[in-house]
This record gives C-alpha cells, sequence and structure tokens, in this order.
C-alpha cells in the first residue's frame, strides 16, 4: 500500500467526517430512517467519494469521478438509496471542500470536478443494461454459462465452453465473448444487488479455473521471440482480465509472465529485469489505484529497465483514452486485440 | 425499545425449509398478502433470489445470519433491506429493517418474544460485527498481501506446468519425426543388403560349405529382424504423429481372414500348429482398410503360432452380435500372466513367456495393431490363463457409421 499515493492526500477522514455531518445536519431524517449504522455507512461512502475524488484531480481526469458517480447512482438506487440523496451528498461536498481545502489550486480542481459530475449526474441512468443481450455473439452459451456458475455447477459451466471450442469456436472467441462478458454481467448483479459478494468470487474463481483448461491450447503457440511481464498494481484484485490479456500474448507467440493480483512492484520490476521483458503490462480497475501505476511507472523509469515499453489497461484507461499519457505509460488498449497491436508496435520502434 | 419497535421493520417465522408460518412483525403491509405457507424466498424481487436463498442456506448452516442486503419486493415495489436471522430448533426467526442497526435490535426484541436466547443472539450479532474490527487489529493487511502472494504462486504454478507441458507434447513429437526419418533412411540400405545377400548366396550356392551356407542363414534371419524393427518403428511413428492414413473400402471379411489363415498355415506346419478357420454365415461387408487389418491378422495369428507349443491348435473365428463383427484368435498355448496384460499394448513392452522356437519380437506389433483397430473404430482385448492358452478378439463396428469421422488419407 505504500506505493498507492493515499497517504500523500491529507486530511481525507477529517473531510469526511465532515461531509457526513454536513449531510445529516441538513438532512435530520436521515438519523431515525437508517440509524447509526446508516450513518457509519454514510461516512464510509464519504471516504470512498472523496478518495475518488482525489485521485481524478491528481490525475487531471475529471471524467473519472464522473463515471464513479454514475457506478454509484446505479448502484446505490438497487439499494432503494434514490439518486436525490446522492445530488445533495455531491452538493454538500461542494460546500465542504470550499470551505475545508487550503490549497487553491486544488480547491478549484476539486469543485470543478463535482460540479461536473454534479451537472452529469441527473442525465446518467440509474440502471445499467445487461452484458449478454441478445444478438451478441455467442449470447446464448454466455447465458447458459452464467446460469450454471449461479447455480454453483462450474462443471456444468466448464463442459458448454470446452463443447463451444470443440465445435471450432476459437479460444480467443470464447475469452471475449463468454469469460469477458459473463464476469461484466457478475460485477453488474452486484452492483444492483442481485447477488452476494460470495457469488460473486465463486464465478470468478471458477472462471479462472475454466480458463485454464485451455492452457494446453494457449501454450501450444509457436514462440515469436518477444516477452510480456503482466501484473495487478500493488492493491488492485482484479486479476482476471489482465490474465486474459497474458493468454491473448501467449497465443501471439509472446512469452508471458503473468504475476497476478496485488503485486508489490518491487516485485513486478524484478521480474522485468530478469525476463529481459520487451514490455510490461499493468493494469488497474479501480480508480484509487492509479496513484499506484504512476509510482510504479516512475520507478521503473528510473531503474535499468528505464527502457522497458509500459503498457496499461483496465476500467480507468477505457473511461479517459488519454490516461495512460499521465500516468507516464507509453500506451493503453481498451481489450486484448489491441493491447498485442499497441505492444507490437511499441516493440517495434514505431511512434505514437 | 419502545421507539425501535415503532421504526419499520418486519419478522418472519419460517420452517427449516423456509416456509412462512408466521408474521409477527409488519409495518409493510405483508398481511394483506397471503404469505403464510410461502417460501421465504417470494418475498424478494425476482433477480435477488440467488441473495435471498444464499442467505437462508448461511442462516439454515451456521444458525444465525447478520446483516445481509437484500431486495425485498411488497405490492410491485423493491425495497434494500437490512436482515438478521436465527435459527431455534425447527423455526427461523428473519427480521428486516432498513438498517443492520434496526435489524438487530428488532431481532432481539422477537426472538426475546420467541422464546430464544436473545441475549445470545445479541452476543452473536454483535461479535460477528467486531470480527471485521479485530481482523483488521491482528493484521488483516499482512494477510491479505500474502493470500494474493499465495494465489498467484498457485496460478503461476499451474501457467507453467501447462508451458511445461507443451513444451514436452514439442519435444514428443519431434522424437516422433526423427524417428520416422532414421527408420526410412535405414530401410532403403538394408534392402540393397538384403539383395546382394541373396544373389550372392544363389551364386555361391554349390561352392558353400554346411557351416557358410548356416552363416548366410543367421545373416538373412538378423536382417529380416532388422526390416521388421524398422517397419514397426517407421508405423509407430507415424501414428505417434496422429498420422494414421486408412484408404477404406468395403471388404469381405471372411475372405480376408480366410486368406491371412492360409498364408500363416506354412508357419503354422512348420510347428505342427494345426490352424484351423470357421466362420458364421452372412457376415456383412465393412468398411476397411484392406492392407491395415492384413496387418493386424498377421500379427494376432503370428503370434498365436509364436507362444503355442507343436501339436496344439489354433481356432480363428468369425461371428456377428448386434452391430458388430468379433474376430476371435484362440490359442492352447503358454498363456500370459495377467499382470503382463494390459502392458502389452504399450510400445516396447514385451511378454516374460519366450516363443516356443526362439522366435524374434519388436515389443512394437500390439500397440500397432490397437492404434489400426481403434482407428476403425474397433477395439481389441486379451485374455489368457497361464498354461492354458489365450485369446484374442478385435472388435469392429459392422454399421460404419463412423467412417466420416476417420482420418482421411
Amino acid at each position: 500500500m505504500d506505493e498507492s499515493n493515499q497517504a500523500s492526500v491529507p486530511g481525507i477522514e477529517t473531510l469526511a467526517i465532515a461531509l457526513t455531518n454536513r449531510h445529516y445536519a441538513a438532512r435530520p431524517e436521515l438519523s431515525t430512517r437508517y440509524g447509526a449504522a446508516g450513518r457509519a455507512k454514510c461516512l464510509e461512502d464519504a471516504r470512498y467519494h472523496l478518495d475518488y475524488l482525489l485521485q481524478s484531480i491528481q490525475i487531471g481526469s475529471p471524467i473519472l469521478f464522473t463515471a464513479y458517480m454514475s457506478w454509484s447512482k446505479v448502484m446505490l438506487a438497487a439499494r432503494g438509496i434514490p439518486a436525490a440523496d446522492l445530488e445533495a451528498n455531491l452538493d454538500y461536498m461542494h460546500e465542504v471542500l470550499a470551505e475545508g481545502l487550503a490549497d487553491t489550486e486544488i480547491r478549484a480542481s476539486a469543485l470543478r470536478t463535482i460540479a461536473i459530475a454534479r451537472r452529469e449526474l441527473a442525465r446518467l441512468p440509474d440502471a445499467e443494461n445487461t452484458y449478454l443481450g441478445v444478438g451478441e455473439p455467442l449470447a446464448d452459451i454466455a447465458r447458459d454459462y452464467l446460469t450454471a456458475l449461479l447455480d454453483g455447477d462450474r462443471q456444468r459451466a466448464a463442459s458448454l465452453v470446452l463443447k463451444e471450442v470443440k465445435a471450432g469456436t476459437s479460444v480467443k472467441e470464447v475469452y471475449l465473448n463468454v469469460f469477458q462478458r459473463t464476469q461484466h454481467e457478475i460485477g453488474r448483479l452486484w452492483q444492483i444487488n442481485r447477488i452476494t459478494v460470495a457469488e460473486e468470487h465463486y464465478c470468478t474463481a471458477a472462471t479462472q479455473l475454466i480458463m485454464a483448461q485451455f492452457y494446453p491450447h494457449i501454450f501450444s503457440t509457436p514462440k515469436i521471440g518477444r516477452r510480456l511481464v503482466a501484473a495487478c498494481v500493488n492493491g488492485e484484485l482484479h486479476e482476471i482480465s489482465v490474465r486474459m490479456i497474458a493468454d491473448f500474448f501467449e497465443l501471439a507467440g509472446w512469452d508471458t509472465y503473468y504475476l497476478g493480483a496485488n503485486v508489490p512492484g518491487a516485485s513486478i520490476a524484478d521480474m522485468v529485469l530478469r525476463q529481459r521483458a520487451h514490455v510490461v503490462g499493468i493494469s488497474a480497475t479501480l480508480t484509487t489505484n492509479l496513484g499506484a501505476v504512476a509510482a510504479l511507472i516512475k520507478a521503473l523509469r528510473s531503474s535499468s529497465s528505464a527502457n522497458i515499453k509500459v503498457l496499461v489497461g483496465g476500467a480507468p484507461f477505457n473511461t479517459d483514452p488519454n490516461l495512460w499519457r499521465a500516468v507516464g505509460a507509453d500506451a493503453s488498449a481498451p481489450d486484448a486485440e489491441q493491447a498485442i497491436v499497441e505492444a507490437n508496435r511499441l516493440v517495434s520502434g514505431a511512434g505514437k | 425499545m419502545s421507539a425501535e419497535l415503532q421504526s419499520p421493520s418486519i419478522v418472519v417465522v419460517c420452517s427449516e425449509q423456509g416456509v412462512i408460518q408466521q408474521i409477527t412483525r409488519d409495518t409493510l403491509g405483508l398481511a394483506g398478502l397471503d404469505v403464510i405457507g410461502k417460501s421465504f424466498i417470494e418475498l424478494f424481487d425476482r433477480g435477488s433470489a440467488y441473495k435471498a436463498v444464499e442467505f437462508f442456506k448461511f442462516l439454515i448452516r451456521h444458525g444465525a445470519a447478520f446483516d445481509w442486503e437484500l431486495n425485498l419486493q411488497v405490492n410491485g415495489r423493491i425495497t434494500a433491506w437490512h436482515f438478521v436471522g436465527s435459527v431455534a430448533e425447527t423455526r427461523c426467526v428473519v427480521t428486516g429493517a432498513p438498517s443492520s442497526f434496526d435489524a438487530a435490535a428488532q431481532h432481539s426484541a422477537a426472538v426475546a418474544v420467541h422464546g430464544q436466547d436473545a441475549a445470545a443472539i445479541e452476543r452473536t450479532c454483535k461479535e460477528l460485527a467486531l470480527w471485521g474490527r479485530q481482523v483488521d487489529a491482528e493484521g488483516f493487511s499482512n494477510r491479505y498481501d500474502e493470500f494474493s502472494r499465495l494465489n498467484n504462486d498457485l496460478v503461476n504454478m499451474q501457467r507453467e506446468l501447462a508451458k511445461k507441458n507443451a513444451e514436452l507434447d514439442r519435444i514428443n513429437q519431434e522424437k516422433n519425426r526423427l524417428l520416422g526419418i532414421v527408420a526410412h533412411d535405414l530401410r532403403n540400405p538394408l534392402n540393397v543388403i538384403l539383395g546382394y545377400h541373396g544373389l550372392l548366396r544363389d551364386e555361391l550356392a554349390d561352392v558353400l560349405a554346411q557351416e557358410q551356407r548356416e552363416i548366410f542363414s543367421v545373416v538373412r534371419s538378423s536382417i529380416e529382424y532388422m526390416r521388421q524393427l524398422i517397419d514397426e518403428l517407421l508405423d509407430f511413428a507415424q501414428f505417434e504423429l496422429g498420422a494414421l492414413q486408412l484408404h477404406l473400402e468395403a471388404v469381405d471379411v471372411v475372405e480376408l481372414v480366410r486368406n491371412t489363415v492360409a498364408l500363416n498355415r506354412g508357419l503354422a506346419n512348420r510347428k505342427q500348429i494345426e490352424l484351423a478357420f470357421a466362420s458364421e454365415m452372412n457376415v456383412p461387408a465393412v468398411m476397411l482398410d484392406r492392407l491395415k487389418m492384413e496387418q493386424v491378422l498377421n500379427n494376432i495369428i503370428g503370434n498365436a503360432i509364436k507362444f503355442s507349443h507343436p501339436h496344439t491348435r489354433i481356432d480363428v473365428r468369425i461371428y456377428t452380435d448386434e452391430k458388430r463383427l468379433i474376430i476371435r484368435v484362440q490359442d492352447r498355448g503358454q498363456g500370459i500372466p495377467a499382470a503382463e496384460l494390459e502392458r502389452l499394448f504399450k510400445p516396447f513392452q514385451k511378454t516374460s513367456v519366450k516363443p516356443t522356437a526362439g522366435e524374434s519380437s519388436v515389443g512394437l506389433g500390439l500397440a500397432i495393431v490397437r492404434e489400426i483397430v481403434n482407428g476403425h473404430g474397433g477395439s481389441i482385448q486379451l485374455e489368457s490363463t497361464v498354461g492354458k492358452g489365450t485369446e484374442c478378439r478385435i472388435t469392429l463396428p459392422v454399421a460404419n457409421d463412423r467412417s466420416d469421422s476417420l482420418r482421411a488419407p
């Protein structure tokens, strides 16, 4: 956690308490409606809101905070919290930060970022469409696969996709249209309060195990002499997408060294050096982990692997396509296919 | 407590199967919905039914469940509430309220009414709520990192194993390819040697002494053994590379087996072994690769002769069984120990039993035979009793519905 720059942002806890107090002072009925536990929850939410806000400001990307608010709106709506409460919370946040932030530059950025999110919030939907819509490629398989996982039947889920590959569908298609899509859907189902965290974790773990059944196919591709080190940055637990990326690189003939979730920066740097990697792929799903990405890239640039090509990916980089510059990377890619194109371009020496 | 009792909440008493038996507190108007006798799960939004089922399963398994957020659906309206439950004897009491604090408080009051140990429930709830903080205090962060590392190590190990397996597969293929090349290159000069050997022997036939003739004979049998070895190595390398090619045609199996038996009769006669053939009538034609199946029959009948004593009998018989055709070769030879039977189908494995006339054996024949029979969609079985003899059954499908899936030339 030492690499995340949470510690360098002073007073989040103080601001969060002030925000919660302001919210409850303005809405005294909340105390009777939600009790002490409700207040504790409000404080917890305030911490998240401020953390996301300050990360967005530090990285210079207001759109990340708006995206987070959009996600929160859907998540809270499914738990019976109306959008008006969230909008009010943003208004109180504006007031608290206008008074509480001493640094004029940070204050101006914070207020501007809040204003953008507040303006967009009313326009943003309070529900998100399913990722398994009719007409998507392999939609039927993806739906059956997810149902099997939610039934706790991973054998059935595995046999569905194995049969599909045996029938001629490529492993890549299964990755993109079944695994990736159902992972997004599982996230959405948790977001709208349809499944528990335990179910979400079961589905993810089962998919990871099922992916491993394709390894004999993935690892038999002839090699082209290029090496990738891939990992989730310190603090980041959403690892399945970067594992998919590593598998796609293997299929494209790269030798890959996949380090997993929540990897300390020093371990990534060490592996880059030891394997004489051509590219390092760094993944962050949560905006709050962007500080750790920037810190890791900075450390790599000042190490003996200074010339390593750095490819970043994950939800924040999809939300803001220019974010890779802000963290000091060489490129980002919205999906596995594009990641390979970018990596090959970087290694071939073509500029961007 | 009185203020808490006025706040919104529901208290539902269910059976262990989740059937609602009683509603003891109800500020949502469940009473008007005729829910008694229905499943507890039906109170919830269809989409969060999975989560509600998990809540109930957890409750039954652990005797108590604390602070689950679930979407109630009452009169078409969805409300997210917090739920607490406990089990006493065969009844489950479940309390829902807008916050976990209210749900816990209401639940304590409710279970007191229902004769459960309210203090114990309250204690459990507090313990569960405190658990997170205690773990924090004990260095949750360290364990969390350690858990990540452990998981990463497992995944990496799995990936490395898969990589090594792929590498081993590749090396094995390469070995078979080289084996094929070497065997092929050895066969050509061997044929030249065999040709000149025959030429010399014939030209010198009149001048050779008996001892020299015997040397010629040993040279010839050695060359033939080498040729057999090379041919089998070539076949084996081909199968290992997945290159078994079958040229299928409709074959009169009775004729094929009868001819093969006739060809082997000379060999059997030399050892004074009777080689008998019989077949049932009206055996249908079967789609086979004639040459490959001849190779199979020669091997099986040849083995029976090799391991049989003089003055015994070998029966070769054809019969059908529903959609299968069976070729049975039965000898009254030495038999094979049971522990060796399955091993004999593996490459370079030989039985501990010796051929009765010192014949040679490479140890690849049965591995090749099984590949060919399997390639035809059939199977091969060996049954043997030491001292009594061996029975080999080759079973082939008559309705040749596998022809499409056979590897095409």
